[in-house]
């Protein structure tokens, strides 16, 4: 009979064995997790070709009481500008990493939206070089368009949305979730 | 049968009985009612005291009771047959004994130790347990059959004061007489369980089919557990193992309507020869649920999916013995989407939209945002019966838990790489070791020593930019000791605890730093037997908590709880004072207890929404820190029962508690609401197979929590309607109105043979009425489940 007792060692080894393949499942740890701590907006005049480069950064990411740099965008009015962004991640000076280029290979998951506050006088548009595969807009060189002279905010926000990106049309701002939403004052003169 | 149970047979009744109650039997005519009462009081054989404890059930109704402190016990409406009542303790012989009934009965039972196992060593360990100067709530196993398909702490709320705080519709964590979290031990089977308990969107780490007693102590025994338990300390202990030859088990199967879950729960226990003094089991659980529904829509990505395991086996010899016991959990739980979009903003229009955005249907499928927990418990008990008087045991233990957290938002480096990689994820290992010396009845003391030790250490693998809780060790030293007085009707129980804890930081943003706290606890209490129905206590403690590791280093984003939470090292530790008065009454067909407490704690750490906001790449996101004040708990925990009618048993319980700040002279965030219940049971009579048929009703009345902070002070550039809640409630949404739910249950068990079938059906929610809890932690986001029918089977050989 007492073979029997043989069972909940069994069960044991079972168990262990269980808990061991847990581990083979463990992730290796990872250097550096990505952060993005800088949005670069680069504002190109159509006509003089002039460009401008304006940056928001929080070098703190995520801890309290870290702040946030923003600079004014200032433009001209009645004019067209043809926008780029940057994004990089300066958490390692020595090893600047640029997420743009990630959002950009990962294009048919991500999507750019520009608004403006009521009374800023600055539409913006996509190019229809700037698509994903399915000719939904990217928004990484978003086209601007100013107005009279106006004072107001631009909110860039940057969806993820793996999975339920439209493919087609022109996106839906209301799926996924924000890997950027940063505001810029911007002074139109 | 044995030869005591010859000469407790019914025929020789008469001559042990009192002339008064033979009297009474002769008097009486046999009636068709099932009125008799069967009184009867349990003895040791061996020294003839009264055997508090003993589970008495009448054969093939699971009906049953429990010997007090007197070794009393009463067993009504017994009908005019027949019976087998079953006398069973840990390490005695099972006893088993027919009576054929025809008018009350008095009788005396004696309980002899069982030669194969001789445990007066168990004995000593139960007594200790269901010590009775402190207040002892219960679940037993029947009223926890009724549970079977919730978590550990959504059960747990069907006892009197104990409420849950809860993050979303699976997750829930314990919260005694307003406390929570650190405050609540959890000694699961006897060791204490050390999860990661920081955050309230991490639930105990337990299999509820593991439980078959559930209690929650307060007062001197707590010392035992730890200096920490200011609210008390939830013992969660597996049924005793089998003693007899053989084999037997139960078979377990829920299902739920709400969110489609299905559970399979399977034990089976077995003793192969006699007298070999191996006793062992198994125990399994597969449980898989899908997306919760509330009345209108269902909670994107509330699925769940466990797998648990256990076994124990004990060998146990006259003077000393053994027990294993092992067991791993698994579970994967989804996190509700709809509390992603956590920007200010997006909290802003959530609630002002009224429901959730994220829409689905009905889905198993858990997707990110989830977590993954595994916990896994070793244990080894050994005991030593020094002399008669006298006994130690040591228990050692091993806990490792894991747990991974994926957040929705993943490095885009990874989905490019195609890797799944955790947001947050932790290894905490911890050592226990107890050293316990007990002693029996020596000049009216009883008592227990013990010397206790934790080291701990958690790992943080591959966080970098959310190092939310740092590496640590943090090692535990402690010291107690219980004596308990008794003299007729008079008990006094007495305990301390002195502990020291230390913490080393060893990986943080922050500075690395070692702290180290010494933690003192007492208490003292009286317990006073009016009459053996009728006892009260009074009670006074102090205890002394060290900050937990998530108060003192939190930092960063909480993703269950979708807000960013900070912690401070520079928190000192707490300290209450604690009162509490009890009465209990136990009398034929009325049940009554009442629990009035007062709580002062010192330096009471808690976790408040921040008037601050903090922006990110991301949005700008709303904080919550831990910060401390002195706050005062008063309360009042009550219930009530009485049987009515030979069919019909009413019931009662209410909870109420005023909390206040007495440095900000204003109330405190997240104290639970009052509430009380009502409930009716109605039993039918036995009907051929069918046995102990019922239907029963409850009615919850949740009040709105209307003492909330009035005095929280808001930056002024934040404004909006949230930081106007903020400024008048000490929450970004204001408190939930009162709301009502109607339950029903029903069941029924089928003997057949050895064995049984128990059926049992509940429905929670049967309005399927819209209501928000104030405790949970999602209620900004999305309403509380629907109604939800659940059957549970229960097969037992």
């Amino acid at each position: 009979m007492k073979k029997y007792f043989i069972l909940p060692l069994l069960v044991s080894a079972l168990l262990f064995s269980c808990k061991k393949d847990e581990k083979k499942n463990d992730p290796a740890p990872e250097a550096e997790n990505e952060i993005i701590t800088t949005v670069i907006i680069e504002f190109k005049d159509s006509v003089s070709n002039t460009s401008t480069v304006y940056q928001w950064e929080n070098l703190g990411g995520y801890g309290l009481g870290s702040t946030s740099t923003v600079d004014t965008i200032k433009l001209s009015a009645a004019k067209t500008y043809l926008a780029s962004v940057l994004l990089l991640n300066k958490t390692n000076p020595a090893a600047v990493d640029t997420i743009s280029n990630e959002v950009l290979e990962l294009k048919n998951e991500h999507q750019f939206f520009y608004e403006s506050s009521a009374n800023l006088t600055l539409s913006s548009s996509y190019l229809t070089t700037d698509k994903d595969d399915n000719g939904v807009p990217v928004g990484l060189f978003p086209k601007f368009k100013t107005g009279i002279s106006s004072e107001g905010n631009l909110q860039v926000i940057l969806k993820h949305q793996p999975g339920v990106k439209p493919k087609t049309g022109n996106g839906d701002k209301n799926q996924g979730s924000a890997d950027i939403d940063v505001i810029f004052p911007v002074v139109i003169n | 049968m044995n030869s005591l149970v010859k000469i407790l047979r019914y025929s020789f009744l008469c001559m042990l009985l009192t002339i008064g109650s033979c009297h009474t039997l002769i008097a009486q005519e046999p009636s068709p009612n099932c009125n008799y009462i069967f009184r009867g009081k349990v003895i040791n054989g061996e020294t003839k005291e009264p055997f508090e404890g003993v589970v008495i059930t009448i054969k093939n109704t699971g009906k049953g009771n429990t010997s007090n402190t007197l070794g009393n016990f009463e067993l009504h409406n017994l009908c005019h047959k027949t019976y087998i009542l079953r006398f069973s303790f840990t390490g005695f012989k099972t006893l088993e004994v027919k009576y054929h009934i025809h008018s009350d009965i008095n009788e005396v039972i004696q309980l002899h130790a069982d030669t194969c196992h001789l445990a007066s060593v168990t004995v000593v360990a139960k007594a200790d347990n269901a010590t009775k100067v402190q207040s002892v709530l219960e679940l037993t196993e029947k009223e926890l059959d009724l549970t079977r398909g919730q978590s550990l702490g959504e059960a747990l709320k069907v006892l009197p004061g104990v409420n849950a705080i809860q993050t979303g519709p699976s997750i829930f964590k314990p919260v005694i007489e307003g406390l929570y979290g650190n405050r609540v031990l959890l000694m699961n089977n006897e060791v204490r369980q050390e999860g990661q308990n920081w955050g309230a969107d991490h639930a105990p780490e337990i299999d509820p089919f593991v439980a078959t007693k559930i209690s929650v102590i307060k007062g001197a025994g707590t010392v035992k557990y730890g200096a920490d338990a200011l609210a008390g300390v939830i013992l969660i202990d597996p049924s005793d193992l089998r003693r007899e030859i053989g084999i037997d088990g139960q078979l377990n199967v829920v299902g739920n309507s709400n969110n489609n879950q299905g559970i399979v729960s399977g034990i089976i226990n077995y003793v192969p020869a006699k007298c070999n003094n191996f006793s062992s089991r198994i125990q399994g659980t597969i449980d898989k649920g899908g997306n919760y529904k509330t009345p209108d829509y269902y909670l994107k990505n509330t699925g769940s999916s466990n797998y648990n395991g256990s076994w124990a086996m004990n060998y146990t010899r006259s003077k000393w013995g053994i027990e294993l016991f092992y067991s791993l959990f698994n579970n994967k739980t989804g996190i509700f989407e709809g509390a992603h979009l956590h920007t200010v903003s997006d909290v802003a229009n959530v609630i002002a939209n009224g429901k959730p955005f994220a829409i689905s249907g009905f889905s198993y499928d858990i997707n990110k945002p989830y977590q993954e927990v595994v916990h896994e418990l070793s244990k080894a008990k050994t005991y030593i019966q020094l002399n008669p008087k006298w006994k130690t045991s040591l228990i050692l233990a091993r806990q490792y838990n894991y747990r991974a957290e994926y957040d929705l938002d993943q490095p885009l480096r990874n989905i490019i790489l195609g890797k799944n990689v955790p947001t947050i994820d932790f290894s905490l290992t911890t050592y226990t070791a107890n050293l316990e010396l007990t002693h029996q009845k020596i000049n009216n003391l009883k008592g227990q020593f013990g010397l206790v030790t934790l080291i701990q250490t958690n790992n943080v693998s591959s966080t970098n930019t959310r190092l939310f809780i740092p590496d640590y060790t943090a090692n535990t030293f402690g010291f107690f000791a219980i004596e308990k007085w008794k003299k007729q009707k008079l008990e006094i129980e007495t305990g301390f605890r002195i502990e020291q804890k230390t913490y080393d930081i060893t990986r943080t943003k922050k500075p690395i730093l070692a702290l180290n706290y010494v933690n003192f606890s007492w208490s003292l209490g009286a317990n006073y037997f009016i009459n053996e129905h009728w006892n009260t206590s009074l009670n006074i403690g102090q205890a002394r908590r060290a900050p937990a590791i998530n108060e003192l280093f939190s930092g960063g984003l909480h993703h269950g709880d979708g807000v960013f939470v900070f912690g401070d090292s520079t928190l000192q530790p707490e300290s209450s004072l604690n009162l509490h008065w009890v009465t209990n009454y136990y009398y034929k067909n009325t049940f009554g207890e009442i629990n009035i407490y007062q709580n002062t704690i010192q330096n009471f750490i808690y976790f408040k929404p921040y008037g601050q906001l903090l922006t990110t790449v991301r949005g700008t996101y709303p904080v919550f820190n831990y910060t401390q004040t002195n706050a005062v708990f008063r309360g009042i925990d009550a219930s009530f029962n009485q049987k009515i009618h030979s069919h019909i048993t009413l019931g009662s319980k209410a909870s109420f508690i005023w909390v206040y700040d007495q440095l900000k002279q204003d109330y405190l965030v997240f104290i639970p609401a009052n509430r009380f219940e009502v409930n009716a049971k109605y039993q039918f009579k036995d009907h051929g197979k069918i046995h102990e048929p019922y239907i029963g009703f409850q009615y919850q009345y949740v009040f709105e929590q209307t003492n909330t902070p009035q005095k929280t002070v808001v930056d002024a550039k934040n404004q909006g309607v949230i930081f106007n809640n903020l400024a008048n409630t000490g929450d970004y949404l204001a408190p939930p109105p009162s709301y009502q739910l109607l339950g029903l249950s029903a069941g029924l068990i089928i003997p057949l043979g050895k064995q049984q079938i128990g059926i049992n059906l509940t429905v929670t929610n049967l309005l399927n009425s819209k209501y928000r809890d104030y405790l949970n932690r999602f209620r900004y986001y999305a309403d509380e489940t629907g109604r939800n029918i659940s059957l549970k089977i229960k097969y037992s050989f």
